[in-house]
């Protein structure tokens, strides 16, 4: 059956001389393994569709029972290249499309899941660098819900009680945050951070209010974030991109958010 | 099941790149109808190449003398060096007998989904080599690709401390190609990277 739909590729793999093997995710068809034969080649009429980090129109041979499709056709819609031609930049898409390799199945269709790593590939390509953790953390979070397992961050998981701002956990297990009284069970974390990842949750990129990234400690949503996943995720997934664009980020001085928020 | 022998020949030779096993099945079969001196010699030849090949401790090209012949050639321009991925790139480069400068093989690209940091790859070599020779013009030819291209920018940020040119190789429309099937990423680079007529 010749199949079409639109799809982000997430990474390639060399299968031959002059072939390699893609991984997509395609809004229809969910993930993909798509064998581009020739695609090696200078001349390739696949040329740059098949790049990383590129939402394209793809073409392919479905048969059922198989492993890998026959990748027929590519043509680019949004290449993203102010992502591409950012070494920064370039690692948080990375993160991006890795987790979403992590997080699904093959052929288990997600529209809701391929639109916001669109709108996270695009904001990575537009946000300040100072804040271009943010659409990692966005992507992670709001995927994490279209998946089924979202994290819950507007009140305490235990009892329900309104967050207070003076003694603030999350617990991993439990799968949210936990208020004063029930914060000893769970890891301690302040609470403009658990604001603005439960922030992130309820908007699309133009409606995340920058502004209360004033306080947040970078260092802090990452170990909330690694921790739920290492619970919610088969404990397999062990992350290179993630971990690349983390020590990239803490290789850099020392981002006192309030300090650049201005400029965002 | 044919022997014991031919079937560990199959399973080594299946190990290679490229190499099916109905492929791997056929070289051995092949093998077998050789003289044992002409398998002899094959054997010899792939130790040698093991044990006398090594990789250059100035460039990173293969060699079997050291420095290698790229390096220790006087006559090639010493004030320019081509930044590699692979050492297949330095095969094809030298293929077209137009570059006379030096290499540096980087022994990868910068893969972020792979693992593969600037640490992995030969750049701290490469900028001794520029602290302490003769450089003066940097050409970066790294594949193109988001691997390639995010080499090329990770050095070309490293190269900023230093007094040399940096320059990247053309990107754009293979020859032979039909533009109107090109897409938009290749077509633009090449709009990039036009120059005076």
């Amino acid at each position: 059956m010749i199949c079409h739909t639109d799809g982000l590729v997430l990474r390639g793999f060399r299968m031959s001389e002059s072939s390699k093997v893609v991984v997509l995710f395609s809004r229809d068809y969910g993930k993909l393994r798509l064998v581009a034969k020739g695609a090696r080649r200078p001349k390739s009429k696949f040329g740059a569709s098949l790049e990383p980090m590129t939402w394209g129109r793809y073409v392919f041979y479905r048969q059922d029972n198989r492993e890998l499709q026959i990748l027929s056709e590519g043509d680019i819609a949004h290449a993203f290249e102010p992502v591409k031609q950012h070494y920064g930049r370039m690692a948080a898409g990375s993160a991006i499309c890795e987790f979403l390799d992590h997080i699904t199945e093959d052929e288990d269709r997600n529209p809701l899941l391929f639109s916001i790593a669109l709108e996270a590939m695009r904001w990575v390509g537009s946000i300040a660098e100072i804040a271009l953790d943010v659409p990692v953390w966005y992507f992670q979070i709001r995927a994490a819900g279209a998946v089924g397992y979202r994290p819950h961050m507007s009140g305490c998981v235990q009892c329900g009680a309104r967050l207070q701002r003076h003694r603030l956990g999350f617990s991993p297990g439990l799968g949210g945050t936990l208020c004063d009284k029930h914060a000893g069970v769970g890891m301690r974390v302040q609470f403009e951070t658990v604001n603005f990842m439960a922030h992130l949750q309820v908007g699309r990129p133009d409606r995340i209010d920058l502004s209360l990234l004033r306080g947040v400690n970078r260092a802090e949503v990452t170990r909330i974030l690694r921790a739920f996943f290492d619970q919610h995720i088969e404990s397999r997934y062990r992350p290179k991109a993630l971990d690349f664009f983390e020590r990239l980020r803490a290789a850099e001085p020392a981002l006192p958010y309030g300090a650049g928020i201005q400029d965002l | 099941m044919a022997s014991e022998a031919i079937e560990k020949l199959i399973a080594a030779l299946n190990r290679l790149p490229g190499i099916g096993a109905k492929t791997a099945r056929r070289l051995a079969l092949e093998m077998l109808t050789w003289d044992t001196d002409e398998v002899r010699e094959l054997a010899d030849l792939m130790v040698d190449v093991k044990t006398r090949v090594r990789r250059c401790s100035i460039c990173f090209n293969l060699t079997e003398v050291e420095p290698c012949s790229v390096c220790s050639d006087m006559r090639r321009d010493r004030s320019s060096v081509m930044v590699i991925d692979f050492i297949g790139d330095l095969l094809a480069f030298e293929r077209t007998g137009l570059y006379r400068g030096l290499y540096h093989v980087l022994d990868g690209r910068i893969s972020p989904l792979d693992g593969i940091g600037p640490e992995d790859l030969n750049i701290s070599q490469l900028l001794h080599r520029l602290r302490h020779g003769e450089i003066r013009e940097v050409i970066l030819a790294n594949g193109p690709t988001v691997e390639g291209d995010a080499t090329a920018q990770y050095l070309s940020q490293c190269l900023t401390p230093f007094e040399v040119s940096v320059t990247q190789i053309a990107r754009g429309l293979p020859v032979g190609s039909d533009l109107a099937l090109a897409d938009q990423v290749t077509l633009s680079r090449a709009l990039e990277g036009r120059r005076e007529y």
